[in-house]
This record gives C-alpha cells, structure tokens and sequence, in this order.
C-alpha cells in the first residue's frame, strides 16, 4: 500500500467504522426501528413497577395478599404474602395494621425486618395481642376480618419508602 | 529511542486501554437501586435491577470504542515511526490526525453530561421529589427526602467520576502534547 493511499484512508476509517456499526445495528434486528431503538418495549418494563406501588397498601393486589389470621388467646397473628416484581431484594423494615377483633380493635406489627428475594415472594407474619381478650365470646369464629391503617417501610437498596394506607379507607381482607 | 514522540506512545497506549477501563462517570441513587453509568463507549442504565437498552446506542458505543482503539493504533505508529527513520512524513500525518480527537471526545463527554445533568434538574421541578443537582453538577452526594400524601421517601443519591475519566483526561492532554512535541523531533 502506498503513502498516498494510506494518507487518504486515515481519516476515512472512523467514519467506516462507525457507518458499519450503525447498519449492522438494524441489520441484526430485522432493520425493525423500534426493536433497533428499544431491546424492550419500555412501557411494559415500568408497567409492573407502577402496578407494585399503586398496589401497596390497600386495594386490589396481586403482590399484596392477606392469607390467614389466627386468633388464639389474646395473640393474633396475620399471615400476609408479598411478591415483588423488582428484580432485587426488598426489605420490609416495618409493618404494622389495625385489625378489628370482636368489639375492639387490635394493632398486628412485623416482628424482624423480612428481605423478599429478587422477583420472588415472602410471608409476612404479622403478630400483635387482642384489644381485650375477654370481649370476645369465639375468637375462632374471626375469619379474615379486614385489615386497614396499614403503614410499612420498605428499603429497595438503599431507597426507604414509607407507605400508609389513608386512615378509614377500606381494608384488605 | 530520543526520536520517539514519548507523550504520543503513552497517549497511544493509554487511548488503547481506554475502552476497556468501564464507565467515566456514574449516577447511584440508593445502594445500586438506580444506576446509571456513561462513557462514551458504554452507557447503563440500570433501574431495579432492569436493564435498560439500546442496540442502536450499544452498536453505535461499539464503533466509538473501536474508533478510538485506532486512534490509540495511529498514535503508536506516529510516535515510533521516526525513530525506526521510516515513514516520517506518515507518522507526522497520524499523530496530526489523532493527537486532539481524544481531547475532543473528553470535552464532548463533560459538556454533554452537563446538559443531562441540568435537563434531569429541570424535569425534576415537575416530579413530587425535587433534586436541585447543585453546582458543579457532576460531582455531588445527597440524600433526598420527599413527603407526599400518604407516601414518605429517602434517596440517598452520588455522582461521581471514576478513574477511568482520569485516564482519559490524562491521555487527551498527552494526546494534545505530541503534536506540539512532534514539531520538535
């Protein structure tokens, strides 16, 4: 290869190279544009993240569920499952709720912070004492009263979220 | 030897390793909650724990980085050229031609970040959680605190250059000079 040719192709190369990148961008996705822009469609991507925080707490989830409350003695215990759609861990620092039992109303609260795995799930055992245990004639016939005042923190990797459900409004059950 | 561009050869091999040394900047709010990480050979966004990508743009940083690996390829040659007495009317041209690219992209790079760092400043005024990045932009750490109805929120946010940017800085200035140490040989 000869000077000239060399002194010409220097400035051209960069130029090569970038173009090349460019084409071959479109050319391995189908010359689609918007699969060239997006590897994935970003709405779908922050549709779980909104449905997570419009879920909690309160209202129709599906990361939220309430499964068991168990009333023995003047001991209350609420099972709550939670699934997160984050692909890290959560940590449930707080959690507590009102919850009527007979003619009172009794507070449940998360005992030890709980980590939910990545994508995964978690029970929530949530324990507290009865307002009067003597006021309730069958504390077994309580099935699933609803659960309402919810407040929790939550820490997403550093991010403290602090979430309350506003004070008389519906109930999870 | 005394006829080697010294600072061309360490701008070249430093421009050559520059690719490959990760992002030159990086935004973290939280622990790793939300990460963004730019050069302009890779940027990665990272939002719980969801990539966020571009094939356009990661082709695109694709090129730069091999754009770049060539220019660290000229510097070299140019630089080492006039002491083997061949070619030196070639090395004159390669190092003319590579020794303020680099610089150029640095200040790209810083000037383009400002701009993404004062359009985030402004978007913020209209989200619950103001950031008000402060002065001078790219380098800050700050916790956020936010109320809002029912919802509380803390964010402990960083900004900061990596050493890579260093290296980079350090090749673009040394990339700078041998044009002008050129002269002199």
């Amino acid at each position: 290869m000869d000077e000239k040719t060399i002194r010409s192709a220097v400035p051209i190369v960069p130029a090569v190279l970038l173009i090349g990148c460019i084409l071959a961008a479109f050319a391995t996705h189908g010359w689609d544009m918007q699969a060239t822009l997006f590897a994935e469609d970003p709405a779908e991507a922050t549709k779980s993240l909104m449905e997570f925080g419009s879920g909690a707490p309160g209202g129709e989830s599906e990361f939220f569920k309430f499964n068991d409350v168990d009333i023995s003695g003047d001991r209350v215990t609420v099972k709550l499952d939670v699934q997160s759609p984050l692909n890290m861990p959560i940590t449930v620092k707080e959690l507590s709720a009102d919850i009527p039992v007979g003619d009172g109303i009794g507070m449940v609260s998360l005992p030890a912070p709980v980590t939910i795995p990545a994508k995964g799930s978690a029970s929530l055992n949530l324990e507290g004492t009865t307002p009067d245990a003597g006021a309730i004639p069958d504390p077994h016939a309580q099935k699933n009263p609803a659960v309402r005042n919810m407040e929790m923190v939550l820490n997403i990797s550093g991010i403290e979220l602090s979430i309350k459900q506003p004070r008389g409004v519906g109930g999870v059950s | 030897m005394n006829r080697v561009n010294i600072p061309g050869a360490i701008a070249g091999v430093l421009t050559l390793i520059l690719p490959f040394l990760g992002a030159w900047w990086s935004l973290t709010l939280g622990t790793d909650a939300i990460v963004v990480t730019a050069s302009p050979f890779e940027t990665k966004t990272i939002i719980f724990g969801n990539y966020i990508a571009s094939p356009l743009f990661e082709w695109f940083c694709l090129g730069l980085k091999l754009g770049v690996t060539y220019l660290g390829a000229l510097l070299i040659a140019g630089s080492i050229l006039p002491a083997m007495n061949r070619n030196e009317d070639l090395a004159k041209v390669f190092i003319n031609f590579a020794s303020r690219k680099l610089l150029w992209l640095v200040l790209i790079f810083v000037v383009a970040l400002v701009i993404f760092v004062l359009l985030l400043n402004q978007a913020s005024s209209v989200l619950p959680v103001k950031i008000d990045i402060p002065f001078p932009y790219l380098v800050w750490t700050r916790s956020l605190s936010a109320d809002m109805v029912n919802m509380g929120i803390v964010i402990p946010i960083c900004a900061k250059f990596t050493y890579a940017f260093g290296v980079a800085v350090i090749a673009a200035i040394s990339g700078a000079y041998s044009c002008i140490y050129q002269e002199k040989l």
